[in-house]
């Protein structure tokens, strides 16, 4: 269901990593990936374009299970069934940022047209809870999330929140609000570099200053207050993210401080080679002095290069980068999607090179993005520790069959008798069709 | 039955640890919440000087396997504790963790309505010490215990006064504050809920100890099942095979010697036995003579009669006797009050003393006072003939005159006193009682004095072998009604007489012929008897009644 509302946005454009809280989200996904409790089964189908439905089962706790539907007003045709999915792709691992053009996201607009919904309900059966979602996108570059959960037995019978999103390549700004203790919040992320928004006039000047392109700087802000509790929230964050110009890696590096706690966050995260991410986070208090270290890797195996065979969507992919390669001067090889891996599949792996081929200055930066979107990989490990949590997190996600298997676990050491213990297990099968 | 139980042994180091252990236990049991950054840790515990007292007001049952009490506990002493903990000091950290708990309790995806923050929610855990002292308790509560199902502990009231609350927020008042009730109501909390649990499972803990004996029993008779081996109890139970058994034969055998109708028993070396015991622990016992020599440090030798020591009355200063004598009856008084006021039903009487009036011409003859009291000197003088038969009265020479021969079917008890005593018996100041015989009183008053201990009685006339009078009651309940309209005709009569003296209104009725309003006449007499002789004996507490 996150994959298909992943799907939704992409379909109308919508920038999800401009916004603010997604601003460390590649540190995030290497360190503070989420282990799944228990045993826990998921069967999705796309019963048409226009809706899906889902199935849940686990054994957390109890015997539970969810249903949940999902209708958009959109026809949601780039989604993939389990069977087929890029291991990259279904999982949020490390993301190459690009700079984002505005004319894309108004050609998508254009494409669709306005008024784009996404409704989503989904009800637990022991206890009955609902839990619910509408988006509902008012303008090419502003959005309205509501999501919601209802359910007797919790205080004031369930809770809203409800987020109001504009976002512009520069500049993205939100406002939420909580119903549960009234909760109030802005955030706001701006994109510093280059302030042009139109491609053409994008590529002029990355032909004065060609190394530019790849980087991108953003800055951001949230404030919270709870207005029942009387309890405020201030954060700021920093992040720079650019691509390596000698080996052509990405890397993230990220600055995020609180003031009123003192707390300052700082992480880097590079992609050392094609099957593998690093990621690294130093906390450190003003304050009380405590300082956390936080490693962690992914590990992708089992890769090896797509194979034209491959007959996902392969018309529309061809269609786009035809697109591309018209649009493109063939000197700047590099992707022009902000997730690169999806509309530049590497299906038309051929493709590419048959335009690359003659032009001899192809970049090792858009080299090492070609090989990365070419392979395809089985499995992936992630291993993450924490020095003052002592503790060690596991998870293994691969292809079984045709389902996706996340295994994991997190051990740790326990306070007081100082033994290595386990404190979370679980696996979780999901298929869709 | 007593406990002794030493306070400062509760300081030992086993003993605050295991307590340590023990609260720490119940202090982090259940789901920490998310105000709290980590686990409760008792810092310092210290169980002060002073003990808290604690009386047994009630016990409902008491046998081998169940006991129920009531119980009551005061405490106000100087123990205190300190605990070490961490509270989450970040208001959106504690917000973020309640929203996942409350998607985690419906089955949910985590963060499905939790905002996603950045570092707004950051852990920042700010460590308190908490430090309660001053504690004062005051509780009364019932315990139950029985074998099956443990101990059970509840309170009646709310057993916390007071406690004193300090922390590391102490210089910011509204914290202070809000941690001050906080915790004392979550201490109110521990007393009705979490102590009740942990004394019921650690009952269970050491019952299920106990029954580790009958499993071992069944272990070994299953073994012996097994190897077809002969098996008694006796083997089984250990605490025989502590002794030996030339020990056990022993005392078989002199338990044996007991065991006869034979009037001369063999005597047990070195073994003082009971009914000999009032022999050996004489000096000790408070007799007339112990008490005197403890009032006034008369160095009289003691020549183990009960008697009055003539040596102290003649030839002496007249001042000097009269304290004597003063002495003595405040002695008896004392001796008297105490058994009357345990065999009288609440009935309070007063000692009877004879009285010679000086100035009279005519003495009453202790013959008429008799006759116009046949009943109840026939009930006091019954009540002597069990005695009396039994008594071996050891001055046979007392004077028989003053003993009245009314009808045959009454015997006239034998009174105990020496002649060297009645001289002074005529000095004796008290209250003139003209409805009794001289001797009738002390007799009366001593068989109504108490079985209750092996020690000898006080004063003339005592009771001396400790007899029991119990079948002397049974005599008494034919006679009772005749007895209870005597006793109101001698009460109003001495009570007027009293009244009379003091100028004082009676403050009490009479309802009618067989009831007397009890209480308001012992107040009465109370306050009368106070003003008589106030410095000599305390008044009985009420609770006696």
């Amino acid at each position: 269901m996150e994959y298909l509302q992943k799907c939704f946005y992409k379909s109308t454009g919508w920038q999800e990593e401009n916004i603010f809280p997604n601003i460390t989200s590649s540190s995030q996904s290497i360190l503070d990936f989420q282990i799944p409790n228990g045993c826990k089964l998921d069967i999705s189908s796309k019963t048409t374009d226009y809706s899906a439905s889902s199935f849940t089962l686990s054994n957390y706790n109890v015997i539970n299970g969810s249903l949940a539907y999902l209708y958009s007003s959109l026809p949601l045709n780039n989604t993939v069934g389990t069977k087929n999915i890029s291991l990259q792709e279904a999982i949020s691992g490390f993301k190459v940022l690009e700079p984002i053009y505005k004319e894309e996201t108004m050609d998508n607009f254009k494409k669709f047209g306005n008024r784009n919904l996404l409704l989503y309900g989904r009800m637990y059966f022991p206890g009955s809870a609902l839990e619910s979602m509408v988006i509902k996108q008012l303008s090419p570059q502003t959005q309205l999330l509501i999501k919601s959960i209802s359910n007797p037995n919790i205080a004031k019978n369930g809770t809203m929140i409800i987020y109001l999103q504009s976002n512009t390549p520069k500049f993205s700004r939100e406002f939420v609000y909580s119903t549960n203790e009234a909760l109030m919040g802005f955030r706001c992320l701006f994109n510093f570099g280059n302030t042009n928004n139109s491609k053409s006039e994008y590529q002029n000047s990355s032909a004065i200053i060609p190394k530019l392109d790849n980087s991108m700087v953003s800055i951001g802000t949230e404030v919270w207050y709870a207005a029942m509790t009387m309890s405020p929230g201030f954060s700021t964050a920093f992040r720079y993210s650019t691509k390596s110009t000698s080996t052509g890696k990405p890397l993230t590096m990220t600055l995020a401080c609180n003031p009123i706690l003192g707390q300052m966050s700082s992480t880097y995260t590079i992609k050392t080679s094609v099957a593998s991410t690093f990621s690294s986070k130093y906390d450190f208090n003003l304050y009380s002095y405590s300082s956390n270290l936080s490693l962690g890797f992914e590990l992708y195996n089992n890769s090896k290069r797509k194979s034209d065979s491959n007959d996902y969507d392969i018309m529309k992919s061809s269609e786009t980068l035809h697109e591309k390669s018209l649009l493109f001067t063939p000197d700047d090889k590099s992707t022009p999607t902000v997730i690169s891996s999806h509309h530049h599949y590497p299906s038309d792996h051929s493709h590419i090179d048959s335009h690359s081929q003659p032009h001899q200055k192809e970049t090792v930066i858009s080299a090492f993005q070609n090989l990365v979107n070419e392979s395809e990989f089985n499995s992936v490990v992630r291993v993450s520790t924490s020095l003052s949590d002592k503790m060690l997190k596991l998870l293994w996600e691969g292809r079984f069959k045709d389902f996706l298997v996340s295994a994991g676990t997190r051990i740790s050491i326990n306070e007081f008798t100082h033994q290595p213990e386990f404190n979370k297990f679980g696996i979780s099968f999901s298929y869709a069709n | 039955m007593s406990f002794k139980v030493d306070w400062n042994l509760l300081e030992t180091q086993s003993m605050s640890e295991w307590t340590k252990e023990l609260l720490t236990e119940a202090l982090n049991s259940g789901k920490r919440p998310n105000i709290l950054a980590s686990n409760i840790e008792i810092k310092d515990l210290n169980f002060g000087k002073i003990p808290p007292d604690f009386e047994i007001l009630e016990i409902g049952e008491l046998e081998k396997d169940r006991f129920r009490g009531i119980f009551k506990i005061n405490y106000s002493g100087d123990s205190s504790i300190t605990l070490h903990t961490k509270v989450q000091a970040n208001p959106l950290k504690i917000y973020h963790d309640n929203l996942v708990e409350l998607e985690n309790d419906i089955g949910g995806s985590s963060n499905f309505v939790t905002p996603n923050f950045l570092l707004s929610n950051n852990e920042f855990s700010i460590p308190l010490d908490l430090k309660l002292s001053d504690i004062k308790i005051n509780a009364i509560g019932i315990i139950v215990f029985s074998k099956t199902k443990g101990l059970t502990l509840v309170f009646r009231n709310d057993p916390l006064d007071s406690i004193k609350v300090s922390s590391t927020f102490d210089m910011v008042q509204v914290l202070a504050n809000f941690l001050q009730k906080q915790i004392e109501s979550q201490i109110r909390e521990l007393f009705r809920e979490t102590l009740p649990t942990v004394l019921h499972k650690l009952s269970l803990k050491y019952i299920t100890l106990n029954n580790e004996f009958d499993t071992n029993l069944l272990q070994k008779l299953e073994k012996s099942i097994n190897e077809e081996e002969e098996i008694v109890l006796f083997d089984l139970n250990n605490e025989f095979n502590n002794y030996s058994m030339k020990n056990l034969q022993h005392n078989l055998k002199l338990f044996n010697s007991r065991e006869t109708l034979e009037l001369k028993v063999p005597k047990f070396k070195k073994i003082i036995q009971r009914s000999n015991l009032d022999k050996f622990n004489k000096n000790l016992s408070p007799n007339l003579l112990t008490s005197l020599n403890l009032l006034n440090d008369y160095k009289l030798e003691n020549n183990n009669s009960n008697g009055i020591p003539i040596n102290l009355l003649v030839n002496k200063d007249y001042n000097n006797v009269k304290e004597i004598i003063k002495n003595i009856s405040n002695i008896q008084t004392n001796n008297y009050y105490k058994t009357t006021n345990n065999n009288n039903n609440g009935i309070e009487l007063k000692p009877k003393r004879r009285v010679i009036k000086l100035g009279k011409k005519n003495i009453e003859k202790p013959e008429k006072t008799e006759k116009s009291s046949p009943m109840l000197v026939s009930k006091a003088s019954s009540m002597n003939t069990s005695m009396s038969r039994y008594k071996k009265v050891e001055d046979n020479d007392s004077e028989d005159n003053t003993l009245i021969e009314e009808t045959n079917e009454i015997q006239q008890p034998k009174p105990l006193r020496s002649t060297d005593i009645s001289p002074q018996n005529t000095i004796l100041e008290s209250n003139d009682v003209k409805d009794y015989h001289p001797h009738s009183h002390l007799y009366r008053n001593f068989s109504n004095s108490p079985l209750n201990n092996s020690i000898t009685g006080v004063g003339i006339g005592n009771n001396y072998f400790n007899f029991n009078n119990k079948d002397t009651m049974s005599e008494l309940e034919d006679s009772k009604q005749e007895f209870n309209d005597k006793i109101n005709k001698l009460y109003q009569s001495k009570i007027n007489e009293l009244n009379e003296k003091f100028k004082v209104q009676p403050s009490f009725t009479l309802t009618n012929d067989t009831y007397l309003d009890f209480k308001t006449i012992k107040n009465r007499l109370n306050d009368l008897s106070k003003l008589e002789d106030k410095s000599y004996f305390d008044i009985p507490p009420p609770y006696q009644m």
